[in-house]
């Protein structure tokens, strides 16, 4: 039976070189393509991605396993994440925007036709309002709960429930047109 | 399409998109960096079980039964040193010392004698070498050499009381300082100096009026010597009852010693600012 996340955290904290080796392999695939789906630019995402796991590493002494590895791993990606969107001035989607899903979802579908369903997906898993884009992936990269979103992203559960409605929703579209 | 079907759909869409990987160089360099941080982690304060288990125990012996040295030690010198707890805050000794104007027997050997009765024991040899050097006149130098030397030993000893009570932490911790006792020696040895050195020289020294009590122009070890003595004077008057210290105070103000005796007086005021003086006292001691 393998060792859960947070085991080898603490293992690592305690100066095992090894159970970090075994964390970093089981996150590393998840976490990169959430980083990079969150800012869309290859070198950009790899910078963020290497600033996170040093920000875990550094982090080690203080991992207390009050809640899954996964929710508080995803918690130093969020932030991360959000400190680069500021600093690039990228204005966050206004909560309004989940009031509306069928606009963001109609363009990237009326532009593309209707032969590659999955070209169309990616196009419309761009064109997602960030937040959305964002519970969409922790959901299917990290598979956290809707609970667990909500932690990460410090946001209202209700809220993030609703973001992934919308979201799904939007992908679908794009694929049916 | 139910919202579980668009869910399963998105999801199945989502699992065919590429399945980028971080690049094999970011990885070795994140791993290095994981491992370059725990090697660099200092030594755990708790040494693991199995290795050095002996450590912590003898370290916390090692720690106990020098903290219970060092007290006993203390405990020791400080009974040694014999410190009254009664005695005049050690800024008054100190300053007594220091102020040579304050000390009138310099000119007066008589005067260092006010208080006398309780310091007869430091005085005693001084007031020995006084009496048995002009009676050595037709004697050869010797017994007077040997009271001198004696007063000087005494001085000596009782320099290094008053600055045990001025210097307190310093004597306590037995570290004496080398200063202290080189200044001693140099004493000692610019009165031996002072001495004649031949058997001539004997007369005219021993013709002096008083060879012992201090000259006008003696060194200053001798003032260091009387106020020595003067401070263990006033130490040893401070541990009398208060009664007793009002009627010195008010035999000086009878003997018209008002400085002395205002001086005795404001002591007494820091040493006991509760005692209130008898109306009949107070007219003794305090000046009119």
């Amino acid at each position: 039976m393998e060792a859960p996340d947070e085991e080898l955290m603490l293992a690592y904290g305690n100066g095992d070189a090894g159970a970090f080796d075994t964390l970093y392999a089981r996150h590393r695939g998840a976490l990169f393509r959430y980083v990079l789906r969150g800012v869309k630019a290859r070198a950009i995402a790899e910078e963020l991605y290497q600033e996170i796991w040093i920000l875990v590493i550094e982090a080690r002494k203080r991992y207390a396993p009050s809640a899954r590895f996964t929710t508080w791993l995803y918690t130093i990606a969020h932030n991360r994440l959000v400190d680069h969107w500021r600093r690039k001035e990228l204005a966050l989607v206004p909560a309004d925007d989940e009031q509306q899903p069928a606009s963001a979802a109609a363009d990237p579908a009326r532009q593309l036709e209707g032969r590659e369903a999955l070209a169309r997906f990616a196009k419309a898993l761009e064109a997602l309002p960030h937040q959305q884009r964002e519970a969409f992936l922790l959901h299917e990269e990290a598979g956290l709960t809707a609970l667990e979103i909500a932690a990460v992203t410090n946001s209202e559960a209700e809220a993030v429930k609703s973001r992934l409605r919308y979201a799904y929703a939007k992908l679908k579209a794009a694929t049916d047109v | 399409m139910s919202e579980h079907d668009d869910e399963r759909e998105a999801e199945r869409l989502y699992r065919q998109l590429p399945r980028e990987e971080p690049p094999a160089a970011l990885d070795a360099k994140i791993r290095a960096e994981a491992r370059r941080a725990v090697a660099s982690h200092p030594a755990p304060l708790v040494a693991p079980a199995g290795r050095s288990n002996w450590y912590f125990p003898v370290a916390a012996a090692a720690v106990i039964v020098l903290a219970v040295a060092v007290t006993w030690q203390v405990e020791r010198e400080q009974g040694d040193e014999g410190a009254p707890p009664a005695s005049p805050p050690a800024a008054v000794l100190q300053k007594e010392q220091k102020l040579p104007e304050q000390v009138p027997q310099k000119k007066a050997p008589p005067e260092a004698l006010q208080y006398a009765p309780l310091a007869k024991r430091a005085e005693k040899p001084v007031a020995e070498a006084k009496n048995q050097a002009p009676a050595a006149e037709p004697k050869p130098r010797a017994p007077a050499e040997a009271a001198r030397e004696q007063a000087l030993s005494e001085a000596a000893k009782n320099e290094t009381l008053a600055g045990a009570i001025g210097d307190q932490a310093a004597t306590i911790s037995g570290a004496r300082s080398p200063s202290r006792e080189d200044a001693l020696r140099e004493r000692e040895n610019r009165m031996r100096q002072e001495r004649p050195g031949s058997a001539d020289a004997v007369a005219p020294s021993a013709a002096r009026p008083a060879p012992a009590p201090a000259p006008a122009s003696a060194p200053p070890s001798i003032d260091l010597q009387t106020g020595a003595i003067q401070a263990q004077g006033r130490a040893n008057y401070a541990d009398e009852p208060p009664e007793k210290w009002l009627e010195r105070i008010a035999q000086l103000r009878q003997q018209g010693r008002h400085d002395e005796a205002d001086r005795a007086l404001a002591e007494f005021r820091k040493r006991y600012p509760d005692y209130k003086i008898p109306a009949a006292m107070l007219e003794k001691v305090e000046k009119k």
